[in-house]
């Protein structure tokens, strides 16, 4: 099958379809994406379905709940290469996903109720349309990388990564992101979100810390990464060891204006009319221009 | 990576392959799952450090560094993570400066853009020209230098506040009265348009500004000028970068004791300058320049309407002879400028029937080609060579000259 189509839409029809001809799981079962890391506790449940602990490599459904306990993270990793990983004491759910593997723009939505989140881009937010609903404000994702907080029943705070932009909207109004360091706040139920602000030294750091795992969690992988394996594998050369690459990198990312040209020393004089006027100290043209010139 | 995402050689793999196709998300998203597998490697923070880095969000970015450097980092680790917080600092100095400085020496045949002929036809018949108004060949030492300091306004779109400079002093070891000493400034905001939301044109930027400068020739002063300008400069599609300026500069020029009547250049110019580029390959790029400047002076035989139109090709390549590191740059250039003064030019007469004096208006044409070579020493600094020639034609032959010039020096990037 070229594609993996996930929408509402096609969810009810093939519901009623299934009804008729299967059992309503069969299509409820279809996979968005996979567990790639969980560090206990997390649960699933999928639509209509009892509660189950998740593990590594175990496939996320749609429009599957997914939570964390209070020392709880999971990374999900979806079919288009995006992924969604969420801090502990926190929810997700997939409701809409639609990926074409051969092209073409697709539609990724989902929600949350609560906790820390970082979204990474894939396909389908370069092409295709990503959205996160808070009970305080809807987030579109257009490429990049976002880090956001919601606090249960209480305010949202979005952060800007990497990317083209982050929009959110709340209360009929929508605010954009666009430079990394930046975010956007929604005080609580009911209120517009905030005017773009750089965001507060050591805030990205608070969100970051609860995301990349904990002390003694091994994010359900039987056999862990050390420094030597990490150092086997070269990856340091590619990335780190490439400084000047790192540089480019750096400021292509950020187009900022070069010095003025330097002024030519061979034309100069070209430039400045010199030819125009040097000839004016010899008698015979000065003779002529006194008399010609007012 | 979906079947397996616990193989931590199948994870490593891909984010190496993935960070060599420029494809750092995806390099991001493996990196980060090997901290949910292990969250105290000081190399794996690196890593993330360097692609946040890579991506420009140097708030992130830091995080992982300085958690690399708490967490028992290995020499070698730990080097690393100093340098990039180091190259951090510096960018998230709300603060900038860079610059460039050409310093060398030059040999000009025509270093006084003078005719050949010692014989002008004028309206006071056949007259010769003193010999210091004929061609005559020099050599000169130069320094030439720009900076431009830019101030982060903190605003989202990275609007910025500019500050320019651009010197050039040129100094013949035997035409004195032509040394050239030359300096500008100009300051403006830079407002930012990171998306246009236009089909044509990707991001762009808009910067009005106020010029200042100063000029002097043979040590003395020879004008000062005050003005404004406005510059757009677009990405557009197919990766054409442009940059377009528009500049009103009022000129108050001095005479001297060589140059009586120089007073009559003073007036206003209006320039509109278009300069295109775009890669072509990726060690290569086409540039194309199109230019209309309309000079309005008190003597009207000075004023003048020049329209211009350049092309350039500037090529990177590895060090044929092997002795140097970085790659070589060199640069083809040749331009055109048609120049049609606005009233008949009192210098000289021009075939008009014998014992009428008949001045012409004054028609310039000239081609400007040029190669320049470039040895870059370091990452900072650059020998270049530089050969060039002018031709000048002009239906007035004291205007007419041909220049042919070399030009050696040394370039400083800071």
């Amino acid at each position: 099958m070229a594609s993996t189509r996930c929408s509402h839409r096609l969810l009810t029809a093939s519901a009623a379809l299934a009804l008729v001809l299967f059992a309503l799981p069969a299509v409820a079962q279809e996979r968005v994406g996979v567990d790639t890391a969980v560090n206990p506790s997390a649960t699933a449940t999928p639509p209509g379905g009892t509660t189950r602990p998740i593990a590594i490599k175990e496939d996320v459904l749609f429009n599957e709940h997914i939570a964390t306990s209070s020392k709880g993270q999971t990374q999900i990793l979806f079919l288009d290469q995006s992924a969604m990983t969420i801090g502990p004491d926190s929810d997700l759910t997939i409701n809409e996903f639609v990926y074409h593997r051969t092209g073409g723009p697709g539609t990724l939505a989902m929600s949350t109720v609560r906790g820390v989140f970082r979204y990474v881009g894939g396909k389908v937010s370069k092409q295709g349309s990503v959205t996160l609903k808070t009970p305080l404000a809807t987030i579109s994702v257009r490429g990049g990388i976002m880090l956001g907080d919601q606090v249960p029943n209480g305010r949202l705070d979005v952060y800007f990564v990497y990317g083209d932009e982050i929009a959110v909207t709340a209360n009929g109004v929508t605010e954009i992101l666009r430079r990394p360091g930046f975010a956007i706040t929604v005080a609580g139920p009911g209120a517009p979100p905030s005017a773009p602000y750089r965001a507060a030294p050591g805030a990205l750091a608070a969100i970051e810390s609860q995301l990349d795992g904990q002390p003694g969690g091994n994010g359900g992988a039987p056999f862990v990464p050390s420094e030597a394996i990490v150092t086997a594998s070269g990856i340091g050369n590619t990335i780190s060891g490439n400084f000047s690459g790192s540089l480019e990198a750096a400021a292509q990312s950020q187009p900022q204006a070069g010095a003025p040209a330097l002024i030519d020393p061979t034309g100069i004089l070209s430039d400045l009319q010199v030819n125009s006027i040097q000839a004016q100290s010899d008698y015979h043209i000065r003779q002529i221009f006194s008399y010609y010139v007012p | 990576m979906l079947h397996n995402p616990a193989d931590l050689n199948v994870g490593f793999a891909y984010a190496d392959i993935s960070a060599r196709l420029g494809n750092d998300e995806a390099a991001v998203t493996t990196l980060e799952r090997m901290l949910l597998f292990r969250p105290d490697l000081a190399s794996i923070d690196l890593e993330l450090g360097t692609l946040y880095f890579r991506m420009g969000s140097f708030e992130v970015a830091q995080t992982y560094f300085e958690k690399a450097m708490a967490t028992h980092p290995s020499p070698e680790v730990a080097a690393r993570a100093r340098r990039y917080l180091g190259a951090i600092a510096s960018r998230e100095s709300p603060y900038r400066i860079v610059g460039q400085v050409l310093l060398g020496t030059q040999y000009q045949s025509d270093a006084n853009v003078a005719p050949a002929s010692t014989l002008l036809q004028s309206q006071i018949g056949t007259i010769p020209l003193a010999r210091q108004f004929v061609k005559q060949g020099a050599a000169s030492t130069f320094a030439a230098g720009s900076i431009l300091y830019s101030y982060d306004l903190g605003t989202q779109d990275r609007d910025t506040f500019e500050v320019g400079g651009a010197a050039l002093v040129n100094h013949y070891f035997n035409l004195g009265r032509l040394d050239v000493d030359f300096g500008e400034v100009t300051a403006g905001p830079r407002f930012r348009f990171p998306d246009t939301a236009l089909s044509w044109a990707h991001s762009a930027s808009l910067k009005p500004y106020a010029i200042v400068d100063e000029v002097g020739l043979g040590g003395q002063q020879y004008f000062y000028t005050l003005g404004t300008g406005l510059e757009g400069t677009a990405v557009l599609a197919r990766d054409v970068s442009a940059r377009v300026v528009f500049e009103f500069r009022q000129k108050k020029f001095s005479d001297a004791p060589d140059r009586p009547f120089s007073k009559g250049l003073s007036g206003s110019d209006k320039l509109i300058w278009l300069v295109l580029s775009k890669p072509i390959t990726s060690n290569s790029t086409l540039g194309a320049e199109l230019g209309y400047l309309d000079q309005g002076t008190r003597y009207a035989f000075y004023g003048n309407k020049t329209y211009a139109l350049g092309a350039s090709y500037r090529v990177r390549y590895a060090d044929p002879t092997g002795t140097l590191s970085l790659p070589w740059k060199t640069t083809f250039y040749a331009n055109h400028t048609w120049s049609y003064y606005g009233a008949p030019d009192p210098c000289c007469d021009s075939s008009g029937p014998a014992m009428a004096f008949s001045p012409s208006t004054r028609r310039d044409s000239d081609w400007r080609i040029g190669i320049s070579q470039s040895f870059p020493i370091t990452e900072t600094a650059a020998l270049v060579v530089r050969l060039q020639r002018d031709v000048v034609s002009s239906n007035l032959q004291l205007y007419a000259y041909t220049n042919n010039s070399a030009l050696l020096g040394a370039e400083i990037r800071f």
